[in-house]
């Protein structure tokens, strides 16, 4: 079998949610939703070992920047890109110090699914198709 | 002394002249006769012969002879003579008769001088008892007299110590008697019937503690020094008033010098005193007086030397008397570091000229540092000749009143300079609405002074008050103050408002009120900008808050619809061909169905679609971002672009020009650096400019419209440039001048706010402490400039 890449898709609303994950399918990738920030870390806590995540910042429960803080306590070397829905969103000063977060914001609706995949490829230092 | 002297002859009376006569006719036989004045016979023997005038006797009396013989002859021609002698009879060298003895003339000669000799006798001794009894006469005459001045000088003197009140007393020291004269009981008002006059009662009348022991004090020093003496005391009068006596007396002793008695005289004093004391109390009271009114008084020599001073010159000038006495006023005000001042020069000039001079102020540096204002008034007098003699006056510290009227100076002054650093106008008018205050405000709004201004009707000098004065009368008369806010006026064609307020006035009773009025159209102007920039940032905050919500399904759909292209067209993924295959579906045959039924254009369309929607939120969201105002840095053509999508989809809403026919012609700097700005307000701004550009350039059908959009970077003054330059018709010099007013607009009612370019102004200088400025003539377009500073300002 293939070198596996594992996608967490960490979004409250389904059909963003669905759209991450078919796009990322059709893309090779293993996509693993989760619709909550408690739902995605206790996957991570599963040994669940994605080479990135895509997370959503408003959620019910901890929000994406807490998830991400939390996540990158747990030694997994993934890489952590933004989708929100708030244009104004700012990266919060703590959160810039996590080495696998990616400084560039996605705003949604993200028109360019591929531009997407290809930073987050530039991420994992890898190579896609 | 009763002194007529009869004549000598006549000192004998008849009747001793006859019997003389009688008597010697008797004796010799013969007839004698006594003659008197011119011969006249006054007696005779020969009695029928009396009255007669005997020549011969006539001839002695007028002394033509010493005796005249009466010859034989002689007597027988005269009818009254007979022959004999006659001679003359003389008293103390007087003639003063003749006698005569008619007898043969050898024995009458003989008898004759017998006759004399015995008739002088007689008149000698009986003038001589004349005169004896007349000296006595006389000297009880002068005695009568005596006694008639005595009297009279009693009753003066007594009169006299009446009116003088003067009584006698005499004091008898063994009985203790007092003997009081009839004036004595009438100083004392005293009843001579009712008043034993003792010594203990008489003691009585003084009932005072230290005027109990005079009694033995007189005696005891009369009673050594023997020495008359006097001595006033003060006495109880019966009616309860006090009066004074002034008593003299002296000591009466007997053989061996001891003391037996006092006597003397007691006068009332009462009215000298009474009189002294008015004087006391007059004097007291000028003194008072000038106390209050002066605190020291100064006299000069005619040197101009100051010869007596009194009062509290010391203690005001903190200088002993001494040091001033004997000096002029010069020597010792030289020292004064204000004393070549004209003022100064014109005082000494006054003393020189010995011209009177009142309040005149100097200041005075003490010897202890400290200083007094003193004012100085004086007097020159003069001699009954004229002759100048000095000055009199007073002087005073007025240091306290002096600070006052400092602070009262400095006090107005203030009032004043507030007053007229007031931005406002201020108005003060009486009750008739005349003018008492105009302050620097109304002047430069009136062109008025104040001087002009001053006491003339408010409606003459500020006739658009003129409707205002009833509101006046109002607030004076009800003490109530007027407010009226926001008044609108034309002023210059242009609209303005104003606040007036009137402050009734009620102090010191005098009646009027102040009238303020502050121009408020800058405020006015400013809080519709406020209320448009604030509901620009409300519905940017609206849309903020719907962002979100729009933007999560927006990518539900958009998402899914690139997913779904995906799926349906990508013919080489791997997921699609297994797919595909395992349906039994050729992807070919797929394709061709959805190109037939335009399946992939409708995908592009919901693409579109959701493009343009999430983009104009992301526009809208602009609105919502205040706070980061100078706080975040911007690209400024990445915002111009931005402001320019904006501009295009406006056009779709309001229709009144077509965005998307102008050319846009961009020409950014490369080293521009990033600018602090507030994006949303710096967006509005330029949105607007590119709004009012295109406008303005619709305005001229059919031509080319053309933006040239500029930004270059200002190192001089360190600012970033936004340059957006239209080809539209341009403005003309009035207009121009005004774009940026608020209201101000050339567009027709309804169209406009006329606020935009008004907040675009404030955005640019109030919030980011840039500036906005156009340059345009008419037929040229128009060029406006937006600069910002590149290093961070505060800004609210």
């Amino acid at each position: 079998m293939e070198f596996v890449k594992t996608i967490l898709i960490l979004d409250d609303e389904s059909a963003v949610r669905r759209s991450f994950c078919d796009f990322f399918e059709d893309h090779l990738w293993e996509p693993v939703p989760a619709a909550s920030g408690e739902e995605a870390l206790a996957l991570l806590q599963q040994h669940l070992q994605p080479l990135a995540a895509i997370v959503d910042v408003r959620l019910p429960g901890i929000d994406g920047n807490e998830f991400i803080r939390q996540a990158s306590q747990l030694r997994t070397p993934m890489k952590f890109v933004i989708c929100t829905g708030s244009p104004e969103y700012l990266i919060p000063d703590d959160l810039r110090q996590v080495a696998g977060l990616c400084p560039r914001v996605f705003t949604k609706p993200v028109i360019d699914m591929q531009e997407l995949e290809r930073e987050i490829n530039r991420l994992i230092g890898t190579q896609g198709d | 002394m009763r002194g007529i002297p009869m004549t000598h002859a006549e000192l004998l009376d008849f009747a001793k002249l006859q019997g003389i006569c009688a008597t010697i006719a008797e004796r010799s036989g013969c007839d004698v006769a006594i003659m008197g004045q011119e011969g006249k016979i006054i007696a005779s023997s020969h009695s029928e012969s009396i009255g007669l005038i005997h020549p011969g006797a006539a001839l002695i009396m007028d002394s033509q002879v010493d005796r005249f013989d009466v010859t034989e002859e002689l007597a027988r021609e005269s009818a009254v003579m007979h022959e004999g002698c006659n001679l003359p009879l003389e008293l103390e060298g007087r003639r003063i008769g003749c006698v005569g003895v008619a007898a043969p003339l050898a024995e009458s000669r003989r008898y004759a001088a017998i006759v004399q000799t015995c008739v002088t006798l007689m008149l000698e001794n009986e003038f001589s008892h004349r005169q004896t009894q007349e000296r006595l006469n006389s000297l009880i005459a002068s005695k009568q007299q005596a006694e008639t001045v005595l009297r009279k000088s009693e009753m003066r003197l007594r009169e006299m110590s009446e009116l003088a009140h003067i009584g006698y007393w005499h004091w008898d020291l063994a009985s203790g008697d007092v003997e009081w004269s009839e004036q004595v009981y009438r100083i004392f008002q005293l009843d001579p019937k009712q008043f034993d006059p003792h010594i203990e009662a008489i003691m009585a009348l003084s009932p005072w503690e230290e005027e109990s022991q005079r009694d033995k004090e007189l005696i005891r020093i009369v009673s050594q020094s023997r020495a008359p003496g006097s001595y006033e005391q003060r006495f109880l009068l019966p009616d309860g008033d006090i009066g004074y006596y002034c008593s003299t007396y002296q000591g009466i002793y007997d053989d061996q010098g001891a003391l037996l008695a006092l006597e003397g005289s007691v006068q009332d004093i009462t009215e000298q005193k009474r009189s002294h004391r008015a004087l006391e109390l007059s004097e007291n009271r000028f003194r008072d007086f000038a106390d209050s009114a002066a605190d020291w008084f100064w006299e000069m020599g005619p040197d101009l030397r100051f010869s007596f001073l009194t009062g509290r010159v010391e203690e005001v000038m903190g200088l002993p008397p001494e040091q001033i006495l004997g000096r002029t006023r010069r020597e010792i005000y030289r020292e004064m570091e204000n004393f070549n001042t004209i003022e100064w020069q014109r005082h000494l000039h006054i003393l020189e000229s010995h011209l009177p001079f009142s309040n005149f102020e100097v200041r005075w540096t003490r010897p202890d540092g400290g200083f007094r204002f003193l004012s100085l008034s004086g007097k020159p007098f003069f001699d009954t000749q004229g002759g100048f003699l000095g000055y009199r006056g007073v002087g005073g510290d007025i240091t306290a009143r002096k600070q006052q009227e400092r602070e009262l100076v400095r006090l107005r002054n203030f009032l004043v300079n507030i007053i007229n650093s007031m931005p406002s106008i201020l108005i003060g008018v009486d009750e008739l609405g005349r003018i008492t205050q105009w302050n620097k405000e109304a002047q430069h709004r009136t062109g008025i002074s104040f001087e002009e201004a001053l006491g003339r009707p408010l409606s003459e000098v500020f006739p658009r008050l003129t409707e205002e004065l009833d509101r006046i009368h109002w607030a004076i008369q009800s003490r109530r103050k007027q407010v009226d806010s926001k008044r609108t006026l034309l002023e210059d064609g242009e609209l303005h408002y104003e606040d007036m307020t009137i402050y009734p006035l009620i102090s010191n009773g005098e009646e009027g009120a102040v009238i303020r009025l502050d121009d408020i159209t800058e405020q006015v102007r400013m809080q519709e900008m406020m209320i448009q920039s604030e509901k620009m940032l409300s519905v940017g905050g609206l849309a903020a808050g719907m962002a979100h919500e729009i933007n999560n399904p927006l990518a539900g759909m958009m998402q899914t619809a690139n997913v779904l292209k995906n799926r349906l067209t990508d013919t080489r993924m791997p997921a699609n061909l297994h797919a595909a295959q395992r349906a039994g579906l050729s992807l070919e045959t797929l394709g061709t169905y959805l190109q037939a039924r335009k399946i992939p254009r409708m995908l592009e369309d919901i693409q579109t679609s959701g493009c343009r929607l999430a983009e104009i939120v992301d526009n809208m969201l602009s609105f919502a971002r205040k706070g980061d105002g100078g706080g975040s840095l911007h690209e400024l053509p990445e915002l111009i672009d931005k402001t320019l999508i904006l501009a295009t989809t406006d056009y779709s809403l309001k229709k009144q020009y077509d965005f998307k026919t102008i050319e846009i012609v961009r020409e950014y700097a490369k080293d521009l650096p990033q600018v602090p700005c507030a994006r949303a307000n710096l967006q509005q701004v330029l949105l607007n400019l590119f709004r009012n550009g295109a406008e303005a350039m619709h305005s001229v059908r059919g031509a080319h419209h053309r933006f040239i959009v500029r930004t270059r970077f200002d190192e001089r003054r360190s600012m970033a440039i936004i340059e957006i330059e239209d080809n539209g018709p341009g403005m003309v010099e009035a207009v121009r001048k005004r774009v940026f007013e608020p209201f101000f607009t050339t567009k027709p009612v309804g169209v406009g706010t006329g606020l935009g370019l008004s907040v675009s102004y404030f955005i640019i200088t109030e919030i980011h402490k840039g500036q906005i400025s156009v340059t345009s003539e008419p037929g040229k377009g128009a060029l406006f400039t937006v600069s910002l500073p590149i290093n961070p300002v505060s800004s609210d």
